[in-house]
This record gives C-alpha cells, sequence and structure tokens, in this order.
C-alpha cells in the first residue's frame, strides 16, 4: 500500500510536516542506508550522490530536484539528509536533522561508519520513537531512552583522528572521555561511582588586520557545551566571572564585566541569577546539549597573536621579508599546530629561510614548507608558548626577466594564521564555580560527580592584509 | 537484489535458533541486511510468524520488518493481524503503542477496519503514549480511507484532546487535524485555541513550538491589545536555543507587522540581533539559510543591516555557498556610510587568490551593482575595476571589462572621461573573448571621441580573417559600421576590408549573413542605415538582470520556508507528477535497486561472522548447502551491442562444450521463440544446410555473470559452445540451457 500513500501525498501540496522524510546515511561511497519506511527511494541517493560529485563550488546544504527539497548535514565524513515535498521551514528539518544525529552520537558513544553499522537495530529503534510518520515526537535522548531496548555495540577503539582537545595538563581527559554511550548497563555496573559532567568552553575568532597591524574586525563566537553522564537528576550551577548580556553600549564601563553582544540558550536555562550572582542554573538534561551560544566583538576580544611583517627589499631577483608573531596570551599555556601561511607571486621559484630557536629544547618544533603549486609559504609551530615571539626571515627567489616589480608586492599575502589554544578563551569568560545539587535531597548519600570544564579558542580566520 | 542464499541462510538460522539471545541477534542481522539495502522479503512468512515473541526487543525489529515489506506480501499481511491486535491489549503501554503505531503504518486498505478499531481504542488509552500514538494513526487511517476520519467522531475527539495535559497528544492532535484538514486549509483556527497554547507554550518541545508558532502566523488577532500581548510572550523565545523556534516566531512577529505598521521598526530591530547570533554561532548548514533570510529583510530594509556590515564579510573557513549570499547581502545593505568598507572588501575578495575563480567573477559583478546602486561613487568603481584588468588575470579580467562596459552605459558622460584615455592600453592587454566583445562594443559606440578611435579598431580588423570567435566578429561588423558614420574619413577602407572579409572569407554563416546585411542596407540607402545604426538610446538606470521587486513580496509571505533558500515563490519549485511520470518513477525504482552495489559475498560474510560466535560448523555446512542449490534465473531485458558480443565472445577467458538430444525435431523459429521466452537474447541466427546455428546470450541476476553460447542444432542432437569469465558457472548456465530446450 506505500504507492498508494505516495500518490496521497504528490495529491496535495499543502501540507505542513515533513511527509517523505527519510534519513540516509553514508560514506564515501554511498553505501548504507537508513530509511524510515515511508520513503525509502533509491533515487535519493542518486540525485545526491550526483550533486555532491558535480557541484563545481561546495554543495549547498539546501538545494531541490525535481521539486523534491534536500536538507544534508554533514557530521565525521557521513552525510545525513532529509527529503521533503512540502514548502516547510529548513530550520525546522535542519534541527532535526541535527537532534536526530546527536541523538545516534549519545546512544553509540561515537558516530562513524563502524558504529553506525553495528547498531542499525537500534538506530532505527531511535528514529521510530523520535520521529512519527514523519512528525517530531520526543528528540531528547533522556527521554527517548525509556523506549530503546536494544543494548548498543560500543567500538572499542577510538581512532587517534577524533582528538580536539591535546592537553596534557593533570587534572584533564581527553576529547574522547565523552565519547560513551548514554545507554550502557555494562558499563554502568563496573564503576558505579562514575558520574560525570563536562562543560566544555569552545571559542571561535575571527580576526582581520589591515597593513599597520590594526584591527579591523575582530569577532568572537563561543558556545558552553555540556555533556552529562549523571545519573540522578540534579541541578547544576555554574559560577562565571561578571557578564553582561545586553548590546553594547558607551556607558557601559569594561572594567566592570564581560559585554557579550548577543546569545541564545538551552530551554531549560535559567539566567535569573546571572546578574546579581554570576550563576547559571539548569538541570542538564542526559547527553550532550548547548547550554548557550554567544558572541562577541571589538575590544572585547582578546588578541592571542600579533602579526608584524615586514617586506625588506624587493629586487628584480628577489624578496626579502621577515615575519614576527607574538603570542599575548599567559606565559604556561600553548597555541598547538600554529599554523601561518602566505601567498606569494607567481614568478617564485624557490625559497631560503632561518628560523630563530630561542630556546634549545623546542628545536625541531617549527617548519617552513614552500608549496610550489599552491605559491604558498607555510611556517608550522608545534608549540607557541604565551608572551614569546617567534621570528621568520626569508628570501623568495624570483624566476628572471620580471619587470613589474609593483606588481609582485600586491602578490604578497595576504598572511594567515590556523591554530587552538587549549585552556585559553579569548573573551576572558571563565567558569569558576561548578555545582551539582540533587533534585531530590533525601538522598544525601550520592557523592559529588566529577566535573571536568575544559576551554579552547581557536581560529581558521585569522589574517592580515598586506 | 534477489539474493536467494541470503534468504536461505536466514530462514534456516531462524527455523534453529531457540534461544532468545540467539534469536535476537539472527533478527537483528536481518535488521542489518535490510538497512543495507538487501531485498529479504521473501522472508515476509517467517518473520510474521517470529512475531508472537514476548522478547520487546525482537518485537520491535520484527514490526519494524514487516512495515518495511507489507506492501510486497499484500496476501500474508492478513497473518499478522492476530498479532498486532493481541498486542493492541497487552498490558504495556510500550507494546500496545509499538503494535498500534506498526499496524497504522501498514497503512492497507484490507486492515482498514483493524485499523479504525484500535485507532479508536487508542485514544481513549490510559497511557499517554499510547494516545499519542493513536492521534497520528488518525493521520495514516485518513490517508488510506478519508471517510472513516473527516466528519466522524474521531474528528471530533481530535479537536476535544488538544485541551489535554499531556503536551504531546496536545501537539499531535493540532497537527494530524491540520493534516486531516489540509484541503479546507488546515484546522480552524479559533482565539480560544491559539490563546489555550500560547498559555502552555513553554511545555511544548521545540518541534511543538514551532507548530504553534505557525498556526499563530497565521491568525489574526482581533485588537492590538491582544498582537502586543503575543509579542511580549514570544519575545522571550527569540532567545531560544532552537533556530527553528527562532525563525519562527520572527514570522509571526513579520506578520503581526500589517497589524502595528507604526512598530514596524522596531519590530525589525528586535529580530535583527538573533539573526546575526544564528549566522556565526550554528555552524555552515544553518547558516545558509539564516544568510537567505537575512538577504530577504535586507531587500524591504536596506538599512537595518548596514552599520553590521562586517558581519557578512567572508571568512576564510567558508564554503562558497555562503561565500556567494554573503556578498549578496553586501550589495543590498550597502549605503553612504559603509560603502568604502564594503568595496574595499569585495575588491579584496577579486584579488584573492584562496577564493574561488567564480566568486571571485561574482564580486566583480556584485561591485557593478553597488555603482548602479551608488550612482555616486561610480568613479571610484572604476579604478578598482581599471585596477583589476591590470592584473592580467584571465578571469578577473573578463568579469571586469563585462561589468567596466555596464558602468559606462550607466553613466556615459562621468565614466568616459576616466576610461576612453585608457582604451588604447586596454586594448593591447586583453586577451579573453568576453572582454574583448566588451572593449569592441565601447569602441563601436563612443570609440569616436579619442582620436586614435577608428584605429585601435583598425588593429582588430587586421586580424579578423585569424580570429577564431564568432561572437568578436560580429561584434567588430556592428562596431565599424558605427564608426563609418561617426568618423568615415579613417573608417571607409577598414569597413571595406572587414566587409570583404566577412561575406567572402567566412565559414560562419551568422557572420555572412551580417555582412551581406548591412552590405545591401549601404548600397539601398545610406542615410536610413545611419540611423538604424546610431539610434537614439534610452537611458536606463536598472538592469533587467537585476530581480524584480514584486518576487520579494511574494517571498516575504512565504518567509521561514524553502521558497527563501531558493529565492522563488513555491509554485516554481513545487513537484508536478504526472499519472505516467509516477508508474515510471516506480518503475524505476525497482531497476535502481538491482544495481545495488552489494556483493552478496561479503554480506553472506559479515552476517555469518556475527551469528558465528554462537554455532561455527553449522554456519559452515549451511554455506555449502546454499552454494549447491544455486539456480540461474536471467535478467529479463538485458542488451548487449554486436559489437560487445563480439567482442567479449573473442576475449572470454572460459570456453566449455556441451552436447545434447532434444526430444522432438524443432524449426529454426521456435527455437528462437524458447529462447526468447527464457529470458536468452538471440544475437544472430541462420540456417547452413540442414544445420541451425544460433548467438545468444543471458545475464544472471544473482550474480551478475554474462554467458555467450552458440548452438549448432542438427535434428535432435544439439552441440553447445559457451563462453563467459567463470567455469563453474558457464557449466551451470549450459546445465540451464539444455533444461530449457529439453523441455
Amino acid at each position: 500500500m506505500r504507492g498508494t500513500k505516495k500518490r496521497e501525498i504528490k495529491k496535495k501540496h499543502s501540507n505542513k510536516i515533513p511527509d517523505e522524510l527519510g534519513l540516509y546515511l553514508e560514506n564515501e561511497t554511498l553505501k548504507y542506508k537508513i530509511s524510515n519506511e515511508i520513503s525509502e527511494k533509491t533515487k535519493t541517493w542518486q540525485v545526491l550522490f550526483n550533486k555532491l560529485k558535480d557541484c563545481t563550488l561546495d554543495c549547498p546544504p539546501i538545494f531541490y530536484e525535481d521539486g523534491v527539497n534536500y536538507i544534508v548535514v554533514n557530521a565525521k565524513k557521513l552525510t545525513f539528509c532529509f527529503t521533503t515535498v512540502s514548502n516547510l521551514s529548513p530550520f525546522y528539518l535542519l534541527e532535526l536533522l541535527r537532534s536526530i544525529i546527536t541523538l545516534i552520537k549519545d546512544f553509540c558513544g561515537v558516530i562513524n561508519e563502524q558504529s553506525i553499522k553495528q547498531n542499525f537495530a537500534m538506530i532505527h529503534e531511535i528514529i521510530d520513537e523520535a520521529i512519527d510518520f514523519g512528525f517530531p515526537q520526543n528528540t531528547q535522548s533522556q527521554t527517548i531512552k525509556k523506549f530503546v531496548c536494544n543494548e548498543p555495540i560500543i567500538l572499542q577503539k577510538i581512532p587517534s583522528s577524533q582528538k580536539l582537545f591535546s592537553t596534557k595538563e593533570k587534572k584533564t581527559v581527553s576529547f574522547q572521555a565523552t565519547n560513551k554511550s548514554i545507554k550502557n548497563k555494562r558499563k554502568l555496573l563496573q564503576k558505579k561511582k562514575n558520574e560525570e559532567i563536562y562543560i566544555d568552553l569552545i571559542e571561535k575568532i575571527v580576526l582581520q588586520f589591515n597593513d599597520t597591524g590594526e584591527v579591523i574586525r575582530s569577532e568572537l563566537n563561543g558556545k558552553i557545551q555540556i555533556k552529562s553522564f549523571l545519573k540522578t537528576p540534579s541541578h547544576l550551577k555554574i559560577g562565571f566571572n561578571k557578564l553582561i548580556i545586553g548590546p553594547q553600549d558607551e556607558k557601559f564601563n569594561y572594567m566592570e564585566g564581560i559585554i557579550i553582544e548577543d546569545c541564545n540558550l538551552h530551554r531549560n536555562c535559567d539566567v535569573s541569577r546571572l546578574d546579581r550572582e554570576n550563576i547559571i542554573k539548569i538541570i542538564p538534561p542526559e547527553g550532550e546539549f548547548i547550554l548557550m551560544n554567544y558572541r562577541m566583538s571589538g575590544q572585547s576580544v582578546k588578541i592571542p597573536f600579533r602579526i608584524f611583517p615586514i617586506i625588506e627589499n624587493i629586487s628584480k631577483t628577489m624578496i626579502t621579508m621577515k615575519l614576527k608573531i607574538h603570542s599575548d596570551y599567559a606565559e604556561h599555556i600553548y597555541g598547538s599546530s600554529v599554523l601561518v601561511y602566505f601567498k606569494v607571486p607567481d614568478e617564485v621559484i624557490s625559497l631560503s629561510y632561518t628560523i630563530d630557536q630561542q630556546k634549545k629544547n623546542e628545536q625541531g618544533s617549527q617548519q617552513v614548507k614552500f608549496d610550489k603549486n599552491q605559491r604558498k609559504v607555510f611556517w608550522k609551530i608545534q608549540k607557541f608558548f604565551g608572551e614569546c615571539e617567534k621570528h621568520l626571515f626569508c628570501n623568495l627567489i624570483l624566476k628572471s626577466g620580471i619587470e613589474n616589480i609593483k606588481k609582485l608586492k600586491s602578490q604578497i599575502g595576504p598572511i594567515c594564521m590556523e591554530f587552538e589554544i587549549p585552556s585559553h578563551s579569548s573573551s576572558d569568560i571563565k567558569i569558576k564555580s561548578i555545582k551539582t545539587i540533587p533534585l531530590n535531597n533525601l538522598n544525601k548519600k550520592i557523592k559529588n560527580p566529577i566535573r571536568y570544564k575544559r576551554n579552547i579558542t581557536f581560529s581558521k580566520s585569522y589574517f592580515m592584509r598586506l | 537484489m534477489s539474493s536467494s542464499r541470503v534468504i536461505k541462510s536466514f530462514r534456516q538460522l531462524l527455523n534453529e535458533s531457540k534461544e532468545q539471545s540467539r534469536r535476537r541477534v539472527v533478527i537483528e542481522q536481518i535488521i542489518s541486511a535490510m538497512s543495507l539495502g538487501v531485498n529479504l522479503s521473501p522472508l515476509f512468512a517467517d518473520m510474521v510468524k517470529a512475531a508472537q515473541t514476548t522478547d520487546l526487543v525482537q518485537k520491535k525489529m520484527i514490526y519494524l520488518y514487516i512495515c518495511k515489506y507489507a506492501e510486497e506480501n499484500k496476501e500474508l499481511l492478513i497473518l499478522s493481524t492476530g498479532t498486532f491486535q493481541r498486542d493492541c491489549q497487552s498490558q504495556d503501554p510500550l507494546v500496545r503503542g509499538l503494535s498500534l503505531r506498526s499496524m497504522s503504518s501498514l497503512m492497507n486498505k484490507e486492515l482498514v477496519e483493524y485499523m479504525a478499531r484500535e485507532i479508536k481504542k487508542g485514544l481513549m488509552d490510559r497511557s499517554n503514549y499510547v494516545r499519542r500514538i493513536a492521534v497520528l494513526a488518525t493521520v495514516k487511517l485518513f490517508r488510506v480511507s478519508p471517510e472513516l476520519v473527516l466528519g466522524t467522531e474521531i474528528e471530533k475527539k481530535l479537536y476535544s484532546m488538544i485541551a489535554e495535559v499531556d503536551p504531546y497528544v496536545s501537539i499531535n492532535s493540532v497537527v494530524a487535524l491540520n493534516e486531516i484538514l489540509a484541503s479546507k486549509g488546515g484546522i480552524s483556527i479559533t482565539q480560544k485555541i491559539i490563546i489555550h497554547l500560547l498559555k502552555r507554550f513553554h511545555e511544548f518541545t521545540h518541534w511543538g513550538q514551532s507548530i504553534v508558532l505557525g498556526l499563530v502566523a497565521n491568525y489574526a488577532p482581533q485588537s492590538e491589545q491582544e498582537c502586543l500581548q503575543i509579542l511580549n510572550l514570544l519575545d522571550n523565545y527569540l532567545k531560544s536555543g532552537n533556530t527553528s523556534v527562532i525563525l519562527a516566531v520572527s514570522k509571526v512577529f513579520i506578520n503581526l507587522i500589517n497589524d502595528l505598521p507604526n512598530l514596524r521598526n522596531q519590530i525589525y530591530d528586535r529580530i535583527k540581533n538573533p539573526l546575526i547570533t544564528l549566522v556565526s554561532c550554528t555552524g555552515n548548514e544553518m547558516a545558509y539559510p539564516v544568510l537567505k533570510h537575512i538577504y530577504l529583510i535586507a531587500t524591504q530594509l536596506p538599512n537595518l543591516f548596514a552599520s553590521e556590515a562586517s558581519r557578512f564579510f567572508i571568512k576564510g573557513s567558508d564554503p562558497t555557498y555562503l561565500q556567494e549570499i554573503k556578498i549578496d547581502i553586501l550589495c543590498e545593505i550597502v549605503n553612504k556610510q559603509n560603502f568604502k568598507q564594503i568595496i574595499f572588501a569585495l575588491a579584496s575578495y577579486v584579488i584573492n587568490s584562496s577564493l574561488n575563480e567564480q566568486i571571485s567573477s561574482y564580486c566583480i559583478r556584485a561591485i557593478g551593482k553597488i555603482a548602479s546602486q551608488l550612482s555616486s561613487y561610480f568613479d571610484m568603481v572604476i579604478d578598482y575595476l581599471m585596477e583589476f584588468i591590470e592584473l592580467d588575470i584571465p578571469h578577473i579580467v573578463e568579469a571586469s571589462m563585462i561589468i567596466l562596459k555596464d558602468v559606462i552605459r550607466l553613466f556615459p558622460e562621468q565614466s568616459l572621461e576616466i576610461v576612453l584615455p585608457e582604451l588604447k592600453r586596454l586594448s593591447e592587454i586583453i586577451h579573453t573573448e568576453e572582454a574583448k566583445v566588451s572593449l569592441i562594443w565601447i569602441l563601436g559606440e563612443f570609440g569616436e571621441k579619442i582620436d586614435e578611435g577608428p584605429y585601435i579598431l583598425e588593429k582588430f580588423v587586421e586580424t579578423f580573417s585569424e580570429e577564431s570567435s564568432e561572437k568578436i566578429k560580429l561584434e567588430l561588423l556592428t562596431s565599424v559600421l558605427k564608426m563609418f558614420f561617426k568618423r568615415p574619413p579613417e573608417s571607409k577602407k577598414m569597413l571595406g576590408v572587414i566587409l570583404h572579409e566577412a561575406t567572402e572569407n567566412s565559414n560562419e554563416p551568422d557572420v555572412i549573413d551580417r555582412g551581406l546585411f548591412y552590405y545591401r542596407l549601404i548600397s539601398t540607402d545610406i542615410n536610413k542605415t545611419k540611423s538604424i545604426v546610431l539610434y537614439e538610446k534610452e537611458k536606463f538606470t536598472r538592469f533587467t538582470e537585476n530581480d524584480p521587486l514584486e518576487l520579494f513580496e511574494i517571498l516575504m509571505d512565504e518567509f521561514n520556508t524553502f521558497s527563501v533558500v531558493y529565492k522563488k515563490p513555491y509554485d516554481q519549485f513545487k513537484r508536478i507528477l504526472h499519472k505516467n511520470e509516477e508508474e515510471e518513477e516506480e518503475e524505476e525504482e525497482d531497476s535502481s535497486t538491482d544495481s545495488s552495489s552489494f556483493s552478496e559475498e561479503e554480506l553472506l560474510d559479515q552476517i555469518q561472522q556475527n551469528v558465528n560466535d554462537l554455532d561455527i560448523n553449522q554456519q559452515n555446512q549451511n554455506q555449502q548447502n546454499s552454494q549447491e542449490e544455486q539456480e540461474i534465473e536471467l535478467v529479463p531485458k538485458f542488451n548487449l551491442e554486436p559489437s560487445e558480443f563480439q567482442n567479449k565472445w573473442m576475449n572470454s577467458s572460459h570456453n566449455l562444450n556441451f552436447d545434447f538430444e532434444l526430444d522432438e525435431e524443432l524449426d529454426k523459429e521456435s527455437f528462437e521463440e524458447i529462447l526468447k521466452e527464457n529470458n536468452f537474447q538471440v544475437m544472430a541466427s541462420g540456417l547452413i544446410q540442414s544445420t541451425i546455428k544460433i548467438f545468444c546470450y543471458g545475464k544472471d541476476i544473482s550474480s551478475n555473470q554474462i554467458g555467450l553460447f552458440q548452438l549448432l542444432i542438427t535434428g535432435v542432437n544439439v552441440k553447445l559452445n559457451a563462453k563467459g569469465t567463470n567455469p563453474q558457472f558457464l557449466k551451470l548456465f549450459a546445465e540451464y540451457i539444455a533444461t530449457v530446450l529439453t523441455e
């Protein structure tokens, strides 16, 4: 009778629900799929595959083909896709698709081809509970858990490529620590005591300098992400330093606190005590969720690196330039995998360089490479400690017979940087305290759960025009 | 893919596994294989039998299977109703819910009475989990037989269920009614319902909230006070953690503007900040539709986002789809204050070589567009364009020249002062086709104003015969003619040359045509020609390429839908299918399942590996059995080109000769008929003396093996020569063909 259903759907276009909604998972070869029983179209595959293959530009996350709307989200090398013929809110579907991904992640521990393949039956169950006949029901891991019967098969080995936080300091755990399922009875029996909660402060900055080193654009987008493995329902109180949420106003004194321009909050989150006590309260649902997204700009953003380029000489045979990078954060922390790169003119044929090694034990932690095809010079610094300077002197050797020296100069740059700085927040937001109070006070025997806080600042768009 | 081996081994496993834990593993494997795209439909009867388990885990998986293959096994479906009905009486609400949900998902006309009965019971169930499933089941029932729902007690019951305490039941009732009454414009929205839903708004999930907001957006408040109340209530939700809710609130706000026109700017101001936050905080996928919506708002209120221009600058990590829409937004929000900032940013993208070529051309077009909006700054735009042209990078020169031409068309007097002195130099550095066409057009239109104008054109005329581009030739012809009427002494000779070249020595019909046309025109009436060629052009201020303003008004009505993302009203992209297409589509589906790229071996291995832990020996036996019992079935419309056939025949690695006898003598035609009936394709046939010679071929469905055959038939004796890549398989094939012919 599926056929009848389909025809029904086609006759009416006024539907307000995702009436044809399938979830497709794929790896590079587009081999696997999960779909709920409503839509089972191999055609979807072909369309999606062709689109991903044929796009000369990046494939947009929302597109239509032959009257069918496709919503595509990528997560960890897998592509998830919804289709619908109705003219719905794209946000509704994107959020729904993301919730499904989060659900799968919460239940399987990690999302990758292997874990999905091993847990097909459970994923079907989850989707069945989360979406009934195309109508989203409940997408919270905690509530769905009651209805899911299959036990997850947890992958033993976790590929090292998933590392994001590369700290080795004490009292920290690796990022993989959160790669576990919220539904794993066996583990629970083994370690009864372990109630854990992870609070991550993740900040992404976008910064642009002009040629004199002035900041012409600075933006910070941050999120506070929580992953809760608390088995006892509890209140969570997170204490911050002074935060002021609201539009930037001349009257505010920057000394008073950190000014957040705008933010959005998790629905359960209570900010009524933020003004006076700097506390955000929430009853954390199980699994992963975002407590708050926030953004700020201008002076509130602390600048971790300053770039000082000097083009010393441009002759018909060589360009000599000096590059200095100064780090501006606490001495004991360091930026990891700092990458500096800049484009050079097409006429450059080779590069000679010197880097100064400040301390002996740092030798080998810096690398300079000239990529002929991309016409870019890459300078990689493994560990970039705070409050220090790194220098690069380079001679760019040109091929002979160059006339237009003026043109050469316009072809150098911009100088771009990519980096991660663990344990640093460019906004200066600090989590000062994390407290959990069980909802049910009678049960006082429960130990305090283990609480982890981690922060990281990173950027993929940090550059200076010359 | 009919995978008889896989099915056989599954069936055996199902029958042999008695232990619950073991059955679970087997069923899990079946679901896995199903998810991987293997057609397991033939197992239907076995699975229905297995459904009578008390183990919820198994039951869930089996129901999933039944729903998936119900359509192909309609006649067997009736077997399952007993189980469904029994489960609907279960003590456990989970089982009741599951059973109701699965049964209603079958959407089978034959089962409609059972369905209706259980749904009615479900709507009264004491568990709200079952009730909410029953509510949605009414929609499924409606799809099968609308008359059982529309205007019946079910519809009334649904209205009353909106008031239920459980938020899921309440929202599902709204959704269900909306769906059932879609042809009448959805659920009838009364003030009472809206107030009720808004009062308990915080209880609903994000999805529920989005649905309620969808209703509120279509609701017309009865007084200004009510409008304000709704505004105040929903204002908090602009800070929601869910994008869908934020945009749905925005839509409500925008719709309320019609009732509160004096608050227009304040309302948009409220929406502005949350939208900007979403752009930067939610990841690329979400940022894309958000930016599309910002763009739409910007077309209505350009100044709203003007002070935030830097938010829409391109980041190095942006995918191209974000880059494009950001450039579009910058074009809309440009004003006198941020003009320099935006133009500078766009110019830097043009020369930024890490961006895609298409994007840098797009930026140049954007710069031209800005010039058309802010006429007072056109000189700065021209400066940039000239600078780009000097970079001598093909795609940039190309795009810049075209835009330069457009800017000149817009502001001829002012811009020509800057451009004309440069024309000679430009003519020397330009190499690409479109750029040349633009330059030649400028020369034809305005070239007479500079002394060397005709001479620059002459340079092009000299190389006319070597020119390979038809576009350039055509443009040159027209431009030379224009020049001739403006500067006759210098151009007379040139015109003669080009007309001669065009009419005598060209290969392109269009060029010859236009050359002849001009020639005849001039020889008929030279003054008339002049008035035709140098007609007075109307001044214009807006390019027709720009989007019509009415479009954006329609899109504002369709705010928070796909329309905004595609920049097209729904009518232009909605699905229209005709009857024939539907059938075709279904056929396509079938054939594409065949081409599923699964190797059966791989799958079998995997399944067996997983079940293996339980019993190794038995597994091996299974495998052997299944291999022995392999049968051949041919693909119905498999077709080979004669050349392919010949190629395969010559290059096949294995050869098999096989002789057999027929029961009775047959003629050539009946042989061909028998072969065709069994899906063999006859490539060629002939009669040599009394021997019939037939070349034919076939492809096996399950293994994709191809076999090629030559049959030599004399009386009842048949000599078969088979060729293929797999020796074992050839033998099977040969046996098969023998049975076909002897029967």
